[in-house]
């Protein structure tokens, strides 16, 4: 985790950003962890680097909730350009947040949210988490973010929202469906109207994970709700055809 | 010729199946058996389905008049060949809104495809169809032009269609094969695994596709490719499911690359399994199907109590 700070902190620094650390440990301990970065004392002074506990920025009033929390990052974003800086860069381990199912479905949203949110702004977060704590919902978690550093562990899909478009990017199998089949139902539950499925960033998808689409387009279908697949190309297209879905082919 | 007062589709009463190999030498004698058999139907409230060459189709629209409501025409039946497995599934396809209506219907069906290159693959699913569309009330009358087709492909329908014509009335093929019988005959042998094979045990479906990645010469096409991951991948997410485990082994022969996926789990090793086309309403039974419609060849055995199944892939110079 520290060097995870030094790098991607460092980075931002070197940037001219506004730069938030977020953890859940005690407000000393993850100043320890920015000791690799130069000045570290001055910007903690300056507003440059801001240190956060989980509970201060992410339950600020007891509670986690997706659309409070894109909002408060989206202040912050205008803010640290309004005060001068040329972005905001936030690194956060959220593993708290991830451990508590009661929190899965908010949590889906928030990053699907935010992902969009943040598209659109001189913003940057990178969501740390420890894997032995969270367990075989890691991959869950993970899929939720377009660029992963997975460490030994095998690459795996990512699921992204921008525009009301949903991008399946990567490889998903019969060991993902499930964690797909999850994140695609709370994204179908928190989206209304027509959904567009973009697979034109798709590796790899199998009959399994296929199924999965169909079953959504047919859940989303009873309740006179649309998907639409986009960018098919060769690697989507037979396992599509097996299950009589239609798409726009990639260009 | 008119149509004569016996019924042109013999003991078939609207119920099942009733498959047909009408083997002809010239056009009267094709217009003598087909255009009775569409009137009668037309008489009994039976729509009719043609998919046949231009020239039949032209042959068959003189005689049948200006009323052809009940009657729905697919002229090129060349553009109906999508591969075995695939045309087998859009027939079941253009019949689907048949069955709901509650049929019965007829079916004239000439597939020309049978002499294109891989085409003579039909024959394997006219003897699934048997079983696949068994409880599909129609008759299919298929058409095959012995000026067009060699002697083991005529040979071939009378050995997939429990019906044929004697000339004068629809009578049992004395040829017929119950369908595995006939798969195993046509099908590649099933011979010893080579020495020197490569072979891995895989307990992942993303390990056993970088094994296929990694063998597969990388000049191939990329579609090409694709495919043969596909579906090795399936056939191993199966093996997986009813395993655990995975044996994911390649050699060459005869021009061809061979993938075999072995596990000893309980599961199907049906010699048709995975010909027919998977029912919409279901949602399993995809991956051998897709598999098998992918490779130029696949073969199912037992393996003690689990299964071991070839695909076939002809080789790109």
């Amino acid at each position: 985790m520290r060097a995870a700070c030094t790098t991607y902190l460092g980075d931002g620094l070197l940037r001219g950003e506004r730069l938030v650390y977020v953890g859940d440990r005690q407000h000393g301990h993850l100043v320890d962890d920015l000791a690799g970065l130069a000045n570290r004392d001055a910007m903690l002074d300056s507003g440059q680097l801001e240190v956060h506990t989980v509970d201060e920025l992410y339950r600020g009033d007891g509670q986690f909730r997706a659309h409070v929390q894109v909002e408060a990052f989206r202040r912050r974003a205008e803010q640290a350009v309004d005060d001068g800086y040329t972005g905001l860069r936030i690194l956060g381990d959220i593993t708290e947040l991830i451990v508590d199912e009661s929190l899965t479905q908010q949590l889906i949203e928030y990053e699907v949210a935010v992902d969009a949110m943040f598209a659109s702004r001189p913003a940057l977060a990178l969501c740390a988490f420890d894997r032995e704590r969270v367990g075989p919902k890691w991959r869950l978690v993970t899929a939720l973010h377009r660029v992963q550093h997975l460490g030994r562990h095998q690459p795996a899909f990512a699921v992204t929202v921008s525009a009301g478009v949903v991008h399946l990017v990567g490889e998903v199998d019969t060991s993902s469906a499930g964690d797909l089949a999850r994140l695609l139902d709370a994204i179908a539950d928190s989206t209304q109207g027509e959904l567009t499925l973009d697979l034109k960033d798709l590796e790899f998808i199998d009959i399994a994970a296929t199924r999965v689409l169909a079953l959504l387009q047919r859940r989303l279908g009873a309740r006179g709700r649309h998907l639409h697949f986009a960018g098919v190309g060769p690697s989507a297209v037979n396992t599509l055809r097996a299950f009589a879905l239609n798409g726009d082919m990639a260009p | 010729m008119t149509a004569t007062s016996r019924s042109t589709v013999g003991a078939w009463t609207g119920e099942g199946l009733a498959h047909e190999a009408f083997i002809f030498d010239d056009d009267e004698a094709m217009r003598a058996r087909v255009i009775p058999y569409i009137e009668e139907g037309r008489v009994q409230g039976q729509p009719s389905i043609v998919v046949a060459s231009e020239g039949v189709c032209t042959l068959l629209a003189d005689r049948l008049g200006e009323d052809r409501s009940d009657l729905v025409l697919f002229q090129d039946s060349e553009r109906f060949w999508e591969g075995g497995s695939q045309t087998l599934a859009t027939c079941q396809e253009r019949m689907t809104p048949l069955l709901e209506a509650g049929g019965p219907w007829r079916l004239v069906c000439q597939p020309t495809w049978l002499t294109r290159v891989g085409g003579e693959v039909w024959s394997r699913f006219e003897a699934v169809a048997n079983d696949a569309f068994a409880d599909y009330p129609y008759y299919s009358l298929c058409l095959h032009d012995r000026r067009q087709l060699s002697r083991e492909l005529v040979e071939d329908a009378l050995r997939t269609h429990p019906l044929m014509w004697d000339g004068d009335d629809v009578v049992r093929s004395p040829a017929y094969q119950p369908t595995a019988a006939f798969l195993r005959s046509v099908e590649p042998p099933w011979t010893e695994r080579p020495e020197g094979r490569d072979a891995e045990v895989v307990t992942r479906p993303g390990a056993a596709r970088a094994f296929v990645h990694r063998l597969l010469p990388g000049h191939l096409p990329e579609d090409h490719i694709e495919d043969v991951v596909l579906a090795v991948h399936e056939l191993v997410a199966n093996a997986l499911n009813a395993a655990g485990a995975a044996e994911v082994s390649h050699w060459h022969a005869d021009g061809s690359h061979v993938w075999e996926v072995r596990d000893d789990g309980t599961g199907m090793h049906d010699t048709a399994a995975g010909y027919a086309p998977p029912r919409r309403d279901v949602p399993s039974g995809r991956g051998l199907w897709i598999a098998r419609s992918l490779a130029d060849e696949a073969t199912v055995r037992p393996y003690g109590p689990g299964t071991a199944i070839r695909l076939y892939f002809r080789e790109h110079d």
